[in-house]
């Protein structure tokens, strides 16, 4: 849920969709404001003139998780890279807790935890060591940093292994060390780009049972997937991105419900023009392959009955993210 | 822009790693010197009865400790370094931290440094030791060390900065570290040379890191000795920031 709540004075952040009253002529602003945690807008960058995102914005409420959905090269990871400085933006900027990524980048990423997309862990170092020596880069003290490092690895579930050195580790394990690595800061904003990409589905269901633990102990967390369930099951809110841009953004109830209804219908090979009448009826249809996708929201019974009277091979089930995902993005292949 | 105590721990993560082989990595800095020093030294000493009024080892000795920290420094920079910017990723995850990385680029050149002056330590120790070089001022060579191991880490990053592969490695040693090392006269005297091979050579830092050894290696003064100091802190200066504009302009889109 948005929280929202009431503001006397400036509000800390102003931006567009902010929806504040303001009294003219004086200089008290009274206005019901959301106070976002993380701020994008107008966000634009190109690679030697080729766009990759393209006047991006959206905003991230404290404590919410956000995902950003989209095929590959969709400006994923460049966006995200643009709020730790990895990526200068062209154009557009960025708040992350009130600062500036363009002015105040030390401070911003002292508070917030990244998990980039392709392994960085240093396979110099131990597991431990991992997390020692990227303590210290935060200026932790020893101590302090042994503490927190012997508490996250028994929560990353490493700490069997953390005298290991990091070639030695699997996939599933080097994914929760980056994560653990990530949190030794605690930080208020947890950045993830594909956490779970390439991961068997034991290590899958870990990571997002820790991912879920920290969204209940408060952490503000901006994730990338392009698993649906996944989404479906850690964003608050999402924004599916395509070359670059926002097509949609809501809750994940909201956007299955907007774009495709509480059901779909598959017709599995059907003879050709089987699903006419439907689209005649009104009934939004999609074709791909040899599947014709029917999203027939409240019409459901009455499809299914004219269905089963045709004998075309059929099967009824709810609607997910995927079909949002794929009605959207569509079906074509991206490399 | 650059904050002493980020590079500090960019430095103390170069040095844990360090510890994990740290005699190993003696046997390369410290052992190559030596083995120039008696084959070569006993060798020549054959042919060249003196040099400057004074055997051929004792002739070579001071260039030779400045060798193991220009190797030092030059390997650590080079291909350490840029396997933790490319293959390993290092660097990238380095600056998700809020460590800059400019500060990244000067800890890689401090802990090369650093090297190089642990190096220059060990091999002027065991000159000492063997008699060749007796002056009180050697007392001052890690000083030079670390002006040396400065320089020519930042010269190894720039060379880091432009590299594409690990083959641009093979020409930049084959074509800058090479005659650095065999014409900065380490080896034999550049006076009376003629006058574009002075020149030559004069352009080679090395050449300047060689002519302080000396000073510092014998107790006798030189007058470019202070001239040379100051070149060599205007090189540091100007080879540093070339190498942050290199690496910056790789690593961050
Ligand atoms: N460093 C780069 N240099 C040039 N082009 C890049 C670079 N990084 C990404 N791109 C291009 O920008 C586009 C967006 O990439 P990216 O942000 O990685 O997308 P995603 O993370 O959604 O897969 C792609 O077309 C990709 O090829
Ligand atoms: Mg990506």
């Amino acid at each position: 849920m948005r929280k929202f709540r009431v503001v006397l004075g400036p509000s800390p952040v102003h931006f567009p969709d902010d929806t504040a009253l303001r009294v003219r002529g004086s200089k008290v602003t009274v206005g019901v404001a959301m106070e976002p945690y993380l701020a994008v807008d107008g966000l634009s960058k190109s690679y030697d003139g080729v766009p990759a995102v393209r006047g991006l914005s959206f905003t991230i409420s404290p404590a919410e998780t956000y995902g950003l959905l989209g095929p590959n090269g969709a400006g994923k990871s460049t966006t995200i890279s643009c709020l730790y400085g990895l990526v200068r933006p062209d154009a557009g900027r960025a708040l992350i807790g009130g600062l500036d990524v363009r002015t105040e980048l030390r401070r911003i990423k002292a508070l917030a935890g990244i998990v980039p997309q392709d392994d960085c862990l240093d396979p110099d170092l131990s597991v431990e060591e991992n997390l020692w020596v990227y303590g210290h880069y935060f200026g932790i003290e020893s101590g302090e940093v042994r503490r927190r490092a012997d508490e996250l690895l028994r929560f990353v579930e490493l700490a069997d292994h953390r005298k290991k050195k990091v070639p030695e580790l699997s996939g599933g394990m080097r994914r929760r060390l980056l994560i653990g690595r990530a949190l030794i800061n605690q930080p208020k904003l947890l950045i993830l780009d594909e956490p779970t990409t390439g991961l068997d589905p034991q290590a899958r269901h870990l990571v997002w049972s820790r991912l879920r633990e920290l969204k209940r102990r408060g952490v503000t967390m901006l994730l990338t997937t392009h698993y649906m369930d996944e989404a479906q099951m850690l964003c608050d809110r999402l924004a599916i991105m395509d070359h670059g841009r926002m097509s949609v953004e809501s809750t994940p109830r909201e956007l299955i419900d907007r774009h495709v209804g509480a059901s779909v219908v598959e017709l599995h090979a059907p003879p050709p023009g089987a699903a006419r009448p439907f689209s005649e009826a009104g009934i939004e249809t999609h074709e791909f392959e040899d599947i014709v996708y029917l999203f027939p929201r409240d019409q459901t019974p009455d499809v299914l009955r004219k269905l089963s009277e045709t004998g075309v091979a059929f099967a009824s089930r709810p609607a997910n993210l995927e079909d949002v995902f794929l009605k959207i993005v569509g079906r074509g292949l991206r490399d | 822009m650059i904050d002493a105590r980020y590079v500090a721990r960019v430095w103390r993560r170069n040095a844990v790693v360090w510890t994990k082989y740290w005699l190993g990595s003696f046997v390369g800095t410290v052992g190559e010197p030596l083995l120039y020093l008696f084959l070569l030294g006993y060798g020549m000493e054959r042919l060249i009865k003196e040099v400057e009024g004074m055997s051929y080892s004792r002739f070579i000795a001071p260039g030779l400790i400045l060798t193991a920290s220009m190797y030092d420094a030059t390997f650590e920079c080079t291909y350490a370094s840029f396997t933790r910017m490319t293959k390993q990723n290092t660097y990238r995850s380095i600056i998700s931290t809020p460590v800059n990385l400019s500060e990244v680029v000067a800890g890689d050149i401090l802990w090369a440094t650093t090297r190089g002056v642990i190096s220059a330590v060990l091999v002027s120790a065991l000159l000492a030791l063997l008699g060749l070089l007796d002056s009180p001022t050697l007392i001052f060579m890690p000083l030079l060390a670390l002006l040396c191991g400065a320089l020519f880490g930042s010269l190894a990053m720039v060379a880091t900065g432009l590299a594409r592969d690990y083959d641009f490695f093979t020409y930049f040693f084959t074509l800058v570290v090479s005659p650095m090392f065999l014409f900065s006269g380490i080896f034999f005297p550049l006076e009376g040379m003629s006058g574009w091979a002075v020149a030559l050579a004069e352009s080679l830092p090395m050449t300047w890191m060689v002519r302080m050894s000396r000073v510092l290696a014998y107790g006798r003064m030189d007058p470019a000795f202070f001239g040379d100091i100051v070149k060599s802190i205007l090189s540091i200066l100007v080879l540093f920031i070339l190498s942050v504009r290199l690496i910056e302009r790789r690593l961050i889109r």
